[in-house]
C-alpha cells in the first residue's frame, strides 16, 4: 500500500531531520518532492521579509511608557518558584536521610524566657486601697493567729493565709467587732 | 471573535504544559530580575522589558503590520507581564511565557479589531520576476508580511514564532499549547498557504 507521510513528516525532510524512510518516499514520489521543494523555497524567501527597524531611540521610549504603566499596578502575589520549591524539597531529603545516620544527641530545649506582661493588679492602688486600713488594725490578730508567717507587710501576710488561717482570722476579728458591725 | 480564535486562545491560556521545560530553562540573569520584580522591584522588571522589548515588539508587528499598533501592544504585553509576574513559576523560559501573553494579546486584538484572517488571492503581486531578486524590495517584504498577517489564526501563530523568532517546535508547542507534530504540520501547511497567496503555486491546490 502507497501512503505518503503526513505534512508534520514532510516538514522534517524540509528541515533535513526526517528519518530514512520518509526521506526514501520522498525521493521516489514527485508529488511529494514537489511539495516538499515548494515549501523549502517558500521558507527560504520568507525568512528574508523583516519586520521595519525603528529608530534606535524608540525602545527608551516603549520602555518609558512600560514603566509609566508600571507604576500605577502592582504584581500578583508571589507563588514559590519551581527552582525554590525544587530546593527545599532537596533540603528535605537530604535532611531525612542524614539525621537518622548521624544520630546526634537530641539538645536540650532551651526554656523559653517567659512572656513580658504588662504591669496588671486586681486590686487598687495602695493609695486608693481602703481596705489596708482595716489590714492594718487587724494585723496584730493576723499575726497572733498565724504565728509560723514571716510577713513583710499586711498585704503579703493575709495573701499567704491558708483557708483554715483565713477562717481564723475571720473569727477573730468578728470577736473584736462592737454590737452591730459586720466585716 | 472568530472561533479558531477563540479555540487557540483558550488553548494558550488553559495549557498546562504538553512539553516539560525544567526550571533549568529559565536564564540566569532573568531569575534574579524575576525574583525581584516578583518582590516589586520595578526596575528589575525594567531590565526584563530592556531584555525582551525587541522581541515582543516584532512579534505584535507580524500580527497587526503597523508600528502604531504593534508598539501599544507591545506596551500591553509588558503591563500585563508585570501584573501576573508573581504567579510565573520557572515552569517555562521567561521568553516562552512572555510569547504566550503577546500571542493571546494580539488575538484578543484582532478579534476585536474584526481583521480578515484568510489569504486573499487577489491581492497577488505580479512576481513574475524571481522571487529572491525582488526582496530587495520593500514593497515585497510588505507584502510578504501581508500575507503572513492574513494567514489562518493558528498557521500564522505557528510560523511567527518558529521562522521570525527563531524557536523550537518545542517551545512553540508550549505556546500554543499544541503538540510537536501539530507544530509541524501547522508551519507546512502556514508555507504552504503563503506560497499560494504570494501567487507561486503553479498547481492551484
Amino acid at each position: 500500500m502507497w501512503t505518503h507521510p503526513g505534512d508534520a513528516a514532510l516538514m522534517d525532510v524540509v528541515e533535513g531531520t526526517a528519518s530514512d524512510r520518509v526521506r526514501g518516499h520522498v525521493a521516489g514520489c514527485a508529488e511529494c518532492r514537489r511539495r516538499t521543494d515548494d515549501v523549502r523555497d517558500t521558507l527560504a524567501w520568507s525568512a528574508r521579509a523583516a519586520v521595519p527597524e525603528p529608530v534606535p531611540a524608540y525602545w527608551d521610549v516603549l520602555r518609558r511608557r512600560i514603566a509609566v504603566g508600571v507604576g500605577d499596578e502592582r504584581p500578583s502575589r508571589r507563588v514559590a518558584p519551581l527552582w525554590t520549591a525544587a530546593a527545599l524539597a532537596t533540603a528535605a531529603a537530604t535532611l531525612v536521610v542524614v539525621l537518622p545516620v548521624t544520630r546526634a544527641p537530641r539538645p536540650v530545649p532551651s526554656v523559653a524566657p517567659a512572656a513580658v506582661l504588662p504591669a496588671w493588679s486586681a486590686l487598687p492602688p495602695a493609695d486608693d486601697d481602703a481596705g489596708l486600713a482595716i489590714l492594718e488594725h487587724a494585723a496584730p490578730t493576723a499575726v497572733a493567729v498565724t504565728p509560723s508567717l514571716e510577713c513583710a507587710d499586711v498585704a503579703e501576710c493575709v495573701a499567704s493565709l491558708s483557708d483554715d488561717e483565713s477562717e481564723a482570722l475571720a473569727d477573730a476579728l468578728r470577736a473584736q467587732l462592737r454590737p452591730g458591725q459586720t466585716l | 471573535m472568530t472561533a479558531e480564535a477563540s479555540a487557540l486562545s483558550i488553548s494558550v491560556l488553559g495549557h498546562e504544559g504538553a512539553v516539560r521545560v525544567s526550571p533549568s530553562h529559565v536564564r540566569a540573569d532573568d531569575r534574579a530580575d524575576i525574583e525581584a520584580a516578583q518582590s516589586g522591584d520595578r526596575q528589575a522588571f525594567d531590565r526584563l522589558v530592556e531584555r525582551y522589548q525587541r522581541d515582543v515588539y516584532r512579534l505584535c508587528y507580524r500580527y497587526v503590520n503597523n508600528h502604531h499598533d504593534a508598539s501599544d501592544l507591545a506596551q500591553e504585553v509588558f503591563l500585563k507581564a508585570y501584573k501576573a509576574v508573581g504567579r510565573f513559576r520557572g515552569e517555562s523560559a521567561f521568553s516562552t511565557w512572555l510569547y504566550r501573553i503577546a500571542v493571546n494579546t494580539c488575538l484578543n486584538f484582532r478579534a476585536v479589531r474584526k481583521l480578515p484572517s484568510e489569504p486573499l488571492e487577489h491581492d497577488v503581486a505580479d512576481l513574475s520576476r524571481g522571487v529572491a531578486d525582488r526582496l530587495e524590495e520593500d514593497e515585497l517584504s510588505d507584502q510578504i508580511r501581508e500575507a503572513v498577517s492574513r494567514l489562518p489564526e493558528k498557521q500564522r501563530a505557528t510560523l511567527i514564532l518558529k521562522i521570525y523568532h527563531d524557536l523550537t517546535h518545542e517551545e512553540v508547542a508550549r505556546i500554543l499549547g499544541s503538540s510537536v507534530g501539530t507544530v509541524k504540520a501547522n508551519l507546512f501547511h502556514a508555507l504552504a498557504n503563503l506560497r499560494k497567496a504570494m501567487g507561486r503555486d503553479k498547481t492551484g491546490d
